[in-house]
């Protein structure tokens, strides 16, 4: 490691957002002037942890939004409270739109895996909820290939999150990424189906999908993190970011059978999701050309306690 | 060691020099492995990217914006004309109800005030705005930027012979409404054209970058 890995808090970056010297791109914010990386937006444990809360008290995905940001609804700690507020105006300060929906929650940035179990647990029940209420699109058969594939996902969850009580790790981590990989080409093709089908999409049915593939790729990249393969993790970052340009980029309000409330929310937060996973590659890079371990670098961002945020400052 | 040295230590009984490894690479300096380490990999992504990433969002904000409105504003446009159209059955008389004209006859002016041209505003207005998110953009060799469509049936023949009567009007209104809202319909129209325009112009950023 050549370089310390410094962290600092959003708001050291407010007032530059703010006046435009520092612009925000997905995950990351430049230099106006230079176009030079600045700094790269993370969430912490502290994050995980009060989303985790949030996904208690939500009914579905869109819920979650709803949980987030009424923080203080009787659920959260007042330290919580306080934390939560912070995280929501850090990312209204740094112009992210969809405040905690988009970056924060969907493991975009960094996955944390306790969180990233019971996530998967939520959409398993939601999607079960969703295909016997709804005309889901999807032929028995296929929602019984849905449901195999969304069990597998489980379990290479839960096995993960217990890696770290092996000898060697890294070797389990690469063991899942690996699995995780073919579970993601399932759901992208799932997915990429549901889009090409006739007529409007059912919106909730599209976003628990789309929760499904953004989860295991961030499942994914993170294995290869942890496991400190930088460059393979930077390669499947790339990939990643070129998927959600193709699947997403094309959609907008009018392709959703929903209110256009609901319908702009979940644009917008696709917008942003694609330019983080966009923007994901060059944090890795970062780490990579600077020789920071992935796996040390994951356990500091682990190891927070105050910040549900924090920026990775590019020296 | 060579060969022969190592024969005479086996005459010798030197098994230990003998059959000993033989000599090693000596190891790097550990000076020269610690300055190794503490040089930065060279970086292999394009930092000039992220513009590209920036100006495609700028695009696509522009078009979810006018999509938005597009269907807000032109429920609310749609809602005035039905108000209008009600008010206007309630008008009619015992003698029109008997002999009524044809409805597209009598919608066709008030459903263009009402719905096509406000429509048609919101349009130019989306131009105009995407004229200012251009200004941004790398200067490079533009699509057409126009979002005028072709008049979706200037006639309503959408409403057949159906006359215009209080009896008829939740019928008319309907097939209206599909006209505004369907498929190929009015606003569809828009979306699409906006939609081309949106693609070409992030093509020519993709090709550019």
């Amino acid at each position: 490691m050549i370089t310390q890995i410094l962290f600092e808090i959003p708001a050291a970056y407010e007032t530059a957002v703010k006046a435009g010297s520092l612009i925000q791109v997905g995950g990351l914010l430049k230099d106006g002037a230079t176009g030079k990386i600045v700094a790269h937006l993370q969430e912490s444990g502290v994050a995980h942890s009060l989303l985790s809360t949030a996904l208690a008290g939500s009914s579905g995905p869109l819920g979650l939004a709803t949980e987030v940001l009424n923080a203080g609804s009787g659920m959260y700690t007042a330290v919580q409270v306080t934390q939560m507020k912070s995280m929501i105006a850090s990312l209204q300060s740094l112009q992210y739109a969809t405040l905690g929906v988009s970056l924060v929650g969907l493991g975009v940035t960094v996955a944390g895996f306790v969180y990233m179990h019971k996530r998967f647990n939520a959409l398993d029940d939601r999607i079960d909820e969703l295909m016997k209420s709804v005309q889901s699109g999807f032929a028995s058969q296929r929602e019984a290939a849905l449901r195999a594939h969304m069990s597998q996902v489980k379990g290479l969850v839960k096995s993960v999150k217990q890696a770290p009580s092996l000898s060697r790790p890294e070797l389990e981590y690469n063991r899942v990424a690996e699995a995780m990989s073919e579970q993601a080409a399932h759901f992208e093709g799932e997915l990429e189906f549901f889009i090409k089908m006739d007529g409007k999409m059912n919106v909730e049915m599209f976003w628990q999908l789309a929760q499904l593939l953004m989860l295991s790729n961030s499942v994914r990249i993170d294995c290869r993190i942890r496991s400190n393969e930088l460059r393979n993790a930077r390669e499947i970052s790339e990939s990643v970011g070129e998927d959600y340009r193709r699947l997403f980029d094309t959609l907008s309000v009018a392709s959703f059978h929903a209110h256009e409330g609901d319908g702009a929310l979940v644009t917008k937060t696709l917008r942003e999701i694609t330019d983080a996973a966009l923007t994901k590659p060059y944090l890795i890079e970062h780490l990579r050309t600077q020789r920071i371990n992935g796996s040390e670098y994951i356990g500091r961002l682990e190891s927070e306690r105050t910040n549900p945020l924090l920026m990775l400052k590019v020296a | 060691m060579s060969v022969w040295q190592r024969l005479v230590a086996l005459f010798r009984l030197d098994f230990r020099s003998a059959f000993g490894s033989l000599p090693s690479l000596p190891p790097p300096e550990s000076s020269a492995v610690e300055e190794d380490e503490q040089t930065a990999l060279p970086f292999e992504l394009e930092v000039q990217k992220l513009d590209y990433i920036r100006y495609r969002r700028k695009i696509l904000d522009w078009r979810d914006e006018f999509t938005v409105q597009m269907l807000t504003q032109g429920k609310d446009f749609f809602r005035q004309f039905s108000e209008h159209v009600e008010k206007e059955a309630d008008e009619v008389g015992i003698l029109r109800k008997v002999f009524a004209k044809p409805a597209a006859e009598v919608l066709e002016d008030d459903f263009f005030t009402l719905v096509r041209a406000p429509l048609v505003d919101r349009a130019k207005a989306a131009e105009a705005e995407l004229t200012k998110v251009i200004q941004c953009l790398p200067p490079t060799q533009l699509p057409a930027l126009s979002l005028a469509v072709d008049e979706v049936d200037p006639l309503l023949s959408v409403l057949g012979d159906l006359r215009f009567r209080p009896s008829n009007q939740d019928e008319l209104l309907a097939k209206l409404n599909n006209l505004v809202f369907g498929e190929r319909g009015i606003v569809d129209c828009y979306l699409q054209r906006a939609h081309a325009v949106s693609q070409a112009l992030l093509q020519t950023l993709d090709a550019k970058s």
